[in-house]
């Protein structure tokens, strides 16, 4: 499985609702980042 | 908005602050990252969300971002990630590394990765930091 496969079962949920959340927050710390 | 705050390091994406910018994951993610980094051009500096994770015992949520860093013409990757970890953001005291994202969070760790060819034959510096939330 390529490593960002990995990534995307570690980073995201098993439902939309935490899909959402984890996207949020990923948007949050990137915004904070760059 | 920090890495866009330091000034130094704005110049050395050619004055450009869009050229460090955010990632975005869609699905599917990881196809249109790879696509991303591969086509990434000099210079830039591209910031990913990572991965939440556990953190130490007793902390909450642990957060990994990744920086790929490509430098303009002309500038080695050391002189890119000392602008990095050295530099100060405008009006703000303390590096990069050091700052956290609120009084909530703090650096756990930061790393970097010798730069080194792809297959394709593309490079770049990447930059591992990951924080915990007290």
């Amino acid at each position: 499985m390529p490593a960002n496969d990995r990534e995307i079962l570690i980073a995201f949920g098993k439902n939309k609702q935490d899909d959402l959340a984890t996207a949020n927050t990923a948007a949050a710390w990137c915004a904070w980042a760059s | 908005m920090y890495l866009r705050s330091m000034p130094d390091l704005v110049q050395a994406m050619e004055g450009d602050p869009e050229n460090i910018f955010a990632h975005n994951n869609t699905y599917p993610i990881g196809a249109n990252f790879d696509e991303a980094l591969r086509t990434l051009k000099s210079p830039r500096i591209m910031v990913r969300y990572r991965y939440p994770g556990p953190a130490a015992a007793g902390m909450g949520y642990s957060h990994t971002l990744s920086l790929y860093a490509r430098p303009k013409a002309g500038h080695s990757y050391e002189d890119l990630l000392d602008l990095i970890i050295n530099s100060t953001a405008t009006g703000k005291p303390i590096p990069f590394g050091l700052d956290s994202f609120n009084d909530d969070v703090c650096p756990a760790a930061f790393t970097f990765t010798e730069p080194m060819p792809d297959e394709e034959g593309t490079e770049f510096l990447q930059i591992d930091l990951t924080v915990d939330e007290r």
